[in-house]
């Protein structure tokens, strides 16, 4: 190698460390400002796999007619609670029937949040991504609302905005032109709360829902998915949901 | 007729405040501290009660970077970080406001200087400009003055979308 080229490359090299570490005084890029936030979190910040948020739904003690987890997610995340084709939806109740027995199934279908989620897959810019703890979301900062994740979700979970939105919950911003599903009311998550559905489903509803982490065996759900026969929806897929029902095998 | 009457006069008044603007920025360019102190051109910073989360010179040069950086945090990490929070930005900001907002009429604390300086915000198409509980005293995106009104100018939507939202074609602002 020339002396020029030497020299070329320990420039580069140079200048790419000095770009690695910082973008103005006191501002780090992402990957430094995440080492700094690990440290200060300790135990309890985002490690990758340590936690999976999950949601068993069962279905015996889900009554057709209510409508409690949908009002409060409506309400939580200050959606318009229209049922039209272009409005938000981040969980629906579902009315099946078994075309054999005839036997009625009443059930929420909401975001399953993926292991293999269709939707970060098909993303182009990246705004729709897995957290560390397995909560499937949008990032609106860099959503570009090409709507390629509402076609890739095979349970029909993402809903586009249209219009303008303008009395947003200040902990759930929101807005034309992005995509938009169920996050497991991820703010109230990481204040240590449960998501309002499966509040208020507890407590004016059927009691229903259970959340949990799946990867904490003690926990109440790890230990009721290990026990009792659930179902993953289209679990032919592949997704790997973190969403199961009981009832409806 | 004084003197600054005649050249405004002559040149007209946009003209005028155009040459100040430049004046006033060759003035910050090289006196970073003393970017506000222009007499009536400069925009009228509403005080908030407290301290700022950093020293307000600071915070001027760099608060977009502040509010990148917790946004990436916040979203993807789920590290709530709530001082350095824009929540938290519009809390301590909004409290003195006439309307309760950070954002909405000319006045408000992020337009003032935003509207002086011409850089638009997006921030508001999405988050909330009250703090959590109030409710504004009139729509964020219009201000008092309704979608054509002044405050109107300082938003980010396109015209054709106030125009849409004015004729109730989105659903949304006065119906005929």
């Amino acid at each position: 190698m020339s002396e020029v080229n030497k020299e070329r490359r320990h420039l580069l090299g140079a200048g790419a460390a000095v770009a690695g570490l910082v973008v103005a005084p006191g501002v780090f890029l992402v990957t430094a400002g995440k080492g700094r936030a690990d440290e200060e979190a300790g135990e309890s910040g985002p490690q990758w796999g340590k936690v999976r948020w999950g949601m068993l739904v069962d279905t015996a003690k889900c009554s057709s007619g209510c409508t409690q987890c949908v009002s409060a997610c409506d309400k939580e995340n200050h959606l318009s609670g229209e049922t039209l084709p272009t409005s938000s939806q981040w969980i629906r109740k579902m009315e099946l029937t078994d075309r054999e027995t005839g036997k009625n199934y009443s059930l929420p279908m909401m975001c399953q949040h993926c292991d293999n989620p269709p939707c970060v897959d098909v993303c182009p810019t990246g705004a729709s991504f897995k957290r560390w703890d397995g909560i499937v979301s949008v990032d609106r900062h860099l959503c570009i609302g090409c709507r390629y994740c509402l076609m890739a979700c095979p349970y029909k979970a993402r809903s586009f905005v249209h219009h303008p939105v303008t009395d947003q919950n200040p902990d759930v911003p929101r807005g034309q032109g992005c995509a938009e599903s169920c996050d497991f009311c991820k703010h109230r998550i990481d204040e240590g709360q449960i998501p309002a559905c499966v509040e208020a489903c507890g407590s004016t509803g059927g009691g229903a829902l259970l959340f949990g982490d799946l990867n904490d065996p003690k926990s109440e759900i790890s230990q009721r998915v290990a026990t009792i026969a659930t179902l993953q929806v289209r679990a032919d897929l592949g997704t790997e949901p973190a969403v199961r029902y009981e009832g409806i095998l | 007729m004084s003197v600054l009457g005649r050249i405004t006069r002559c040149l007209g008044p946009r003209v005028l405040g155009f040459v100040a603007l430049m004046a006033a920025a060759s003035v910050c360019g090289a006196n970073q501290g003393a970017v506000f102190s222009s007499g009536n051109l400069g925009p009228t910073i509403l005080k908030a009660p407290g301290h700022c989360v950093r020293p307000t010179e600071w915070m001027r040069h760099n608060h977009m970077k502040l509010l990148l950086q917790e946004r990436t945090e916040w979203v993807r990490e789920g590290i709530r970080d709530r001082k350095d929070s824009l929540e938290n930005c519009v809390k301590c900001h909004a409290a003195d406001a006439p309307n309760g907002a950070v954002f909405g009429a000319k006045q408000d604390f992020c337009v003032s200087c935003h509207r002086y300086a011409a850089v638009k915000i997006t921030c508001f198409e999405c988050h909330s400009a009250t703090p959590k509980g109030k409710v504004p005293a009139f729509h964020p995106l219009y201000g008092p003055m309704g979608p054509h009104g002044e405050g109107a100018n300082a938003h980010g939507l396109s015209l054709m979308m106030r125009e849409s939202a004015s004729t109730g074609r989105l659903g949304l602002g006065a119906s005929k």
